[in-house]
């Protein structure tokens, strides 16, 4: 019986590595790692709150150690937060397979990972540089003191213990292969997958592995909210599969109120974009500047989105916007030419055509610019005025350097403006991050907590929207849930027609699938037609399976090849029988007689004994000719074993007339050993 | 499987091919052709059904690209003839289709007045039926028939169509275009072995330079007469061929270091190019990876056009609209600039018989271009086809990739079809047909039969395969790694049913084999047999005196079987027993029963395998009245028995 067994190597909610065995296909499912847990091993601050979760800082390269990475078949990889790992994986192990993932996971992947690194270097150089030189950086010095050791050494040290390089990512990215949904791709013979939008970001998929007739869904992380840019989530990847593995679900902190369902959860993220815009753009009539905190990609396209189009409406004074990102220039143009993989409402402008974001025409109005870095900022020439910055949550310099210049122009600004509240006295922090543990530190330090406006926009499935999805989960029979999910949803699960089963960390999973234990195949047309141009309805058929592209296909051998439907080759089979033939023994039989055969047959422990019978009387009349002719008494050997008995006529050949199947069996055996002791 | 050509059959222009495979019925492109104007202009949809419900007889609609002579027939049949169901288009089909196909419409209907053309709203109406299809995505239709796109390269979001239902499956390719230009890419398609590749043949007979030489003549023409001082007009319609002359111009300005103005008519807007922008992912590679430092449809030297400049002295380069000379910008150059023997007119595109363009294009040398005016042609008139299709090695080149079993020619001219047919079938060896416009051609698909294999035989084949892999590797040198290949084929022995209505084929495992799979052969249905008498050179047995003979008696619960074999009481249970072993001795021809002889009556009979092995009814006793089977064999044939036994344990339980 087929089975499925999956183990998480991820200790991280949000982010998976499952790596999944389908007998004797191995394969992962998502390379994610927190990023900011990648590049450092100390703790920091935030590390600290982080509700002390002591495996964050694990170091994945030992987590990874235990697999055997020359034995893993594929990779498949469901969005572009899932990738951290990927570029260690492909470049460090021995992995050789292919990688999958969309072409939008792929590009938003690359700039995300690039993104992280490069994070991770600006950081520590300013910490080695204690404080940094250039006045912009001054503010790095902010950061809390980490038991770093400050010297050059120290720097290369670290830098040697970085899991991969900026090389690696490239070469991990070139090693993506592009799919599409719905396209149907055969990593391995007979295992067939594809992916369907799982509607979380641009590109994200939920894949499918069709093995023998069997799908296994695994529902990585998903939403049902439709009211984003990406594409929608697919129902079908739950109504088709037997087996589904979820996963994630959000993070409960994010989300008061547990009990939204899939409709009522479209609403709220829709409710909670509009309450930061709208905060935005009260600040900005009031000539206010905005900072927002997120990755230049996701929720915080669509909040850009929104509030680009509010100025435009509002006819507000357009403000410059500005995002500091060595990615953000690349990922939001790859929002314009995607327009493919974005939600209905998106696709239907590519017909107009229109661009699905706004940003093409903010740059060409001049009112959008990409900085790399706080330290780019100072040399470019970007009109003072309103402005609205965007920064990834992990940058807190900037966020620092940002929050602490703008209060200081509120303090200098003059009476009349601070009285008004409006100009340089005026300023909002935004921060739609989901993960709540990140963003609470992150408002803990900064000391500005009434600009700052914290609103989760969470759209990961809740517990209550799994529960409701897997009501369409029609041909399931196994659902596969971490361990909190599990515990919040076993209650349930009686009323179920499928069984559930949690995993947990390290822990491997094995669910025994019911699958249909036939694989397809193609037959070669000239064969069945033999068959059926001999009036037969089946046949034994010798040929060769060709394997290509994932199908079988059964052909005639090279050169000739017949069914063989009449050509008998007894011989040829069964040549590895392991019982001695009997040909091979001596065949003297005229040596023995019922005594001695008797006599050998107790030996090893068989109840027989020589009865002197006449034949016509016997019992077990044999229907011989030749015995029934004899009417002679004749000696016979009579054996008594559990399950019948046995009759050996010695007389002329050997005749062993068994009562029942088991008792021959015996019989055989023991006379077999007999013989060929002597 | 059958294929009709509606359009497009050894004939170039409003392409539509019927093609029915597996029940269904898929109309490939759906074009006019550019050459009539009469009912000749649209395919032969009465050759369909001539009582207008094409829905039920349709399954569904695929254009493969946005040229007119692939789709300009559509809204006339969704909308004129009421056609229904579904339409599949590659998204930048479906955004740019509508613009040419509401050009046209307007060409036909303010130019040569026509009526019952259709309208803009047809037009829209049609396009809000139209379903995307991605590239390599699965698209089902319905339960049973499947789409997928590759790409075809010949404009923006061609594609080549494959279509599977049940066991047949086709390949359309649409235009296509082997190698890549400068911002497409080649077409290519996986080895999905159809049963027919239809493929379009335009360019079939000749080895072409390449398109890139093509374009670099283009390029060298506008650079001479720029250099001689002279104009360039280049009319063509806003949308397409403009933007791919316009990316030549652009990079071989930049290249060059060339100052000479290039302007494009109001026509050709920013919104035109935008849809090129949009579908950058349909463009080739390099296109894609310099898009973020600057889009390539982003024309850096190519300015707006504004009426005066047509006076302006100095050489220059303007595209204008619209294509055919008729009418608007282009025409209002062309007669300021024609006179002029150093200026040069390259039409990229086709005309439509009667416009001013077709009139220049034949050469004549004094043009009216209404009733009140001519002018004289002097200017240099080149014309020039860019239009990308597969020549003879890459049309040899697709039919490889494919493998297909059977090849179809369309979209192009008789004559060079039967060159190409012939290279085909001796280079290949599959049938090539040509079929002409309403010839219907049916296929025979020697189809492979779709059935399941035992999961026990294949991991039984495999297994010994890599043992036996494993031994050969280690007998020849421990430097072979017997890893490095992959098994691809392996030998493998198993019983082959043949499905009936309800069930499929199934290849099975011996072992696996079950009495419920045979064919229940009634008692009396063995009766009419051929009883085939006992061979003269049998030697008995029992006759060496060395023989070791077993005989069991297997005893069994007959009314079990009986219900389990659908028996009526009246049977006598053992016999079909027997008969049902022989059958399933029958199958493996290890098994084979040698002969059979009816002793007593029609009930009672011995069935013979090997040399030895009996098989038999025995008489009842009255110590033993429960149904059994008697069966014997010698030592020597331990291991048929053994087989036999099996056998017969499998039918009794």
């Amino acid at each position: 019986m087929p089975s499925i067994s999956v183990v998480s190597f991820s200790p991280h909610e949000r982010f998976h590595l499952l790596l999944c065995e389908l007998d004797d296909t191995m394969f992962i499912v998502d390379c994610g790692w927190p990023l900011d847990t990648l590049y450092s091993d100390q703790p920091d601050d935030t590390g600290k709150l982080r509700t002390a979760k002591t495996d964050t800082r694990l170091d994945p390269r030992d987590a990874l150690s235990t697999i055997n990475w020359a034995r893993v078949d594929f990779i498949i990889l469901s969005n572009y937060e899932q990738m951290a790992l990927l570029p260690y994986i492909t470049e460090y192990t021995e992995f050789s397979g292919p990688v999958y993932a969309t072409e939008p996971a792929k590009a938003y992947g690359r700039c995300v990972l690039e993104e992280g690194l490069s994070a991770a270097l600006q950081g520590k150089a300013s910490a080695t540089m204690q404080g940094g030189s250039s006045s912009s950086m001054a503010s790095t010095s902010n950061r809390p003191q980490s038991s770093w050791n400050h010297t050059a050494n120290g720097w290369d040290k670290w830098q040697a213990q970085l899991p991969y390089t900026q090389r690696d990512i490239v070469a991990a990215m070139e090693k993506i292969t592009d799919v599409r949904h719905n396209e149907v791709i055969s990593p391995v013979p007979f295992v067939q997958v594809y992916t369907r939008s799982s509607g979380y970001s641009i590109g994200s998929a939920n894949w499918t592995v069709e093995y023998k007739n069997h799908r296994t869904a695994f529902i990585s992380t998903s939403t049902f909210v439709t009211c984003l840019h990406p594409q929608e989530w697919d129902s079908k990847v739950l109504s088709d599969a037997q087996a589904i593995v979820f996963c994630d679900a959000v993070d409960p902190a994010s989300h008061e109120d547990d009990e939204v369902g899939a409709a009522r959860s479209n609403a709220q993220v829709l409710q909670r974009i509009n309450q930061l815009c709208s905060t935005a753009i009260s600040t900005m009539k009031q000539r206010g500047r905005v900072l927002l905190v997120g990755e230049p990609y996701g929720v915080t396209q669509d909040i850009f989105q929104l509030i680009a189009e509010h100025t435009q409406s509002l006819n507000l004074p357009p403000p410059q916007f500005i995002f500091i990102s060595p990615v953000a220039e690349r990922t939001l143009q790859y929002g314009n030419i995607m327009g493919e993989w974005l939600c209905e409402s998106k696709q239907a402008l590519l017909y107009l055509p229109e661009y699905p974001f706004a940003d093409k025409d903010l740059r060409q109005k001049n009112h959008l610019h990409f900085v790399r870095s706080l330290a780019d900022l100072a040399t470019r020439n970007i009109p003072q005025g309103n402005w609205f910055v965007v920064v990834p949550p992990h940058d807190t310099a900037t966020i620092d350097y940002f929050v602490r210049q703008w209060k200081q122009d509120a303090q200098r600004c003059s009476s009349a403006e601070l009285a008004s509240g409006t100009g340089m006295a005026k300023f909002a922090v935004l921060m739609h991050d989901d993960d709540v543990a990140r963003s609470q530190s992150l408002v803990n330090r900064l000391t500005v907590s009434s600009e700052i406006t914290y609103v989760p926009v969470s759209r990961r499935l809740t517990y209550h929207s799994i529960e409701q999805s897997l009501a369409s989960a029609t041909h399931a029979q196994h659902v596969l849930m971490p361990s909190p999910v599990y515990a919040r949803l076993s209650a349930s699960a009686s009323k179920y027609e499928f069984k559930m089963f949690e995993y947990s960390h390290l822990q491997a999973t094995t669910v025994d699938l019911s699958a249909d234990r036939h694989l397809p195949l193609n037959i070669q047309k000239e064969m069945t037609q033999q068959i059926k141009s001999n009036g037969k309805q089946c046949a034994v058929v010798t040929g060769l399976l060709s394997l290509a592209a994932g199908k079988i296909r059964l052909e005639y051998p090279e050169g000739h090849g017949l069914v063989q439907t009449l050509t008998a080759s007894a011989g040829s089979i069964n040549n590895d029988h392991s019982a001695v033939p009997m040909s091979s023994l001596p065949r003297d039989l005229s040596v023995w007689t019922p005594e001695k055969l008797a006599d050998e047959l107790n030996e090893i422990g068989i109840n027989a004994r020589v009865v002197v019978d006449i034949p016509n009387g016997t019992a077990a009349a044999s229907s011989k000719p030749e015995l029934q002719s004899t009417s002679q008494p004749v000696k016979l050997i009579k054996i008594v074993v559990p399950g019948g008995s046995a009759t050996i006529h010695m007389h002329g050949g050997w005749s062993v007339d068994c009562t029942s199947v088991s008792a021959q069996w015996t019989v055989m055996d023991s006379l077999r050993r007999v013989l060929k002791c002597a | 499987m059958k294929v009709v050509p509606l359009g497009a059959g050894q004939d170039v222009g409003r392409s539509c091919v019927l093609v029915t495979l597996g029940g269904k019925t898929i109309m490939f492109d759906c074009g006019m052709h550019m050459g009539y104007n009469d009912e000749r202009r649209f395919p032969d949809f009465n050759y369909i059904t001539t009582e207008g419900d094409f829905t039920s007889r349709i399954d569904a609609v695929v254009i493969t690209h946005f040229h007119l002579d692939h789709c300009g027939a559509l809204p006339h049949f969704t909308e004129q003839r009421g056609y229904h169901g579904p339409i599949y288009m590659t998204p930048p089909t479906k955004a740019i289709c509508p613009i040419l196909l509401e050009d046209f419409r307007k060409v036909a209907i303010e130019r040569k007045g026509e009526t019952g053309f259709f309208t803009s709203q047809h037009i829209k109406d049609c396009m809000k039926k139209v379903v995307p299809l991605h590239l390599h995505e699965t698209v089902w239709v319905d339960d049973e028939l499947e789409l997928r796109a590759y790409y075809a390269g010949h404009v923006l979001g061609a594609a080549m169509v494959y279509a599977r239902c049940g066991n047949e499956s086709v390949v359309y390719t649409g235009d296509y275009n082997m190698t890549p230009d400068r911002h497409l890419g080649a077409a290519w398609i996986d080895k999905v072995r159809p049963d027919v590749l239809i493929t379009e043949t335009t360019y079939g007979t000749t080895i072409r330079d390449s398109k890139r030489s093509r374009e670099r003549d283009f390029l060298e023409k506008v650079h001479r007469c720029v250099l001689r001082g002279g104009k360039v007009l280049i009319p063509c319609f806003a949308l397409g061929r403009a933007q791919e002359l316009c990316i030549l111009i652009d990079s071989y300005w930049e290249r060059m270091g060339l100052t000479v103005p290039v302007y494009f008519s109001a026509g050709l807007t920013e919104k035109a190019n935008r849809y090129y922008k949009l579908f950058i992912n349909w463009t080739n590679q390099k296109v894609k990876e310099s898009f973020v430092n600057r889009n390539p449809f982003d024309f850096k030297y190519i300015k707006p056009w504004s009426r005066d400049y047509a006076d302006l002295p100095g050489p220059m380069v303007v595209f204008a609209t619209p294509g055919m000379l008729h009418i608007g910008m282009s025409l209002e150059v062309f007669r300021k600039w024609a006179p002029d023997e150093r200026n040069m007119l390259i039409m990229p595109g086709y005309c439509v018989t009667g416009t001013v363009g077709a009139k220049v294009l034949s050469g004549m040398k004094v043009v009216e271009i209404d009733q009140y005016s001519q002018v004289q042609v002097n200017i240099d008139v080149q014309n020039l086809s860019f239009s990308a299709h597969a020549d003879a090695k890459g049309i040899m080149e697709l039919i490889r990739q494919a493998s297909p079993r059977n090849v179809v020619l369309v979209h192009g001219e008789k004559s060079r079809m039967s060159y190409l047919k012939s290279k085909i079938m001796g280079e290949f060896g599959c049938p090539c047909y040509d079929p002409a416009n309403g010839e219907l051609l049916e296929i025979e698909t020697g189809q492979d039969v779709r059935a399941l294999m035992s999961d026990q035989l294949f991991q039984a084949a495999w297994a010994k395969e890599q043992e036996r892999r494993q031994k050969s590797s280690a007998a020849l040198d421990d430097s072979v790694v017997p890893a490095a290949t992959p098994i691809t084929q392996l030998p493998v022995r198993g019983v082959l049913l043949l499905g009936d209505g309800k069930r499929p084929a199934r290849l099975l495992d011996p072992s696996e084999f079950d009495l419920n799979d045979v064919p229940v052969v009634s008692a009396s249905g063995v009766e009419g047999d051929s009883v085939v008498s006992v061979d003269a050179d049998e030697s008995a047995p029992s006759s060496a005196s060395d023989q070791v003979v077993f005989s069991t008696r297997r005893v069994f619960d007959g009314t079990e079987l009986a219900e389990r074999m659908g028996l009526s009481s009246s049977v006598d249970v053992a016999a079909a027993a027997l008969l049902a072993i022989r059958e399933l001795l029958l199958i493996d021809p290890a098994t084979q029963p040698r002969d059979e002889r009816v002793v007593g009556g029609k009930q009672a009979s011995v069935v013979r395998v090997g040399r030895s092995i009996e098989l038999s009814v025995p008489v009842k006793t009255a110590e033993c009245d429960l149904p059994s089977l008697y069966v014997s064999w010698a030592w020597e044939e331990e291991e048929l028995a053994t087989k036999v036994l099996v056998v017969i344990n499998r039918v009794l339980g």
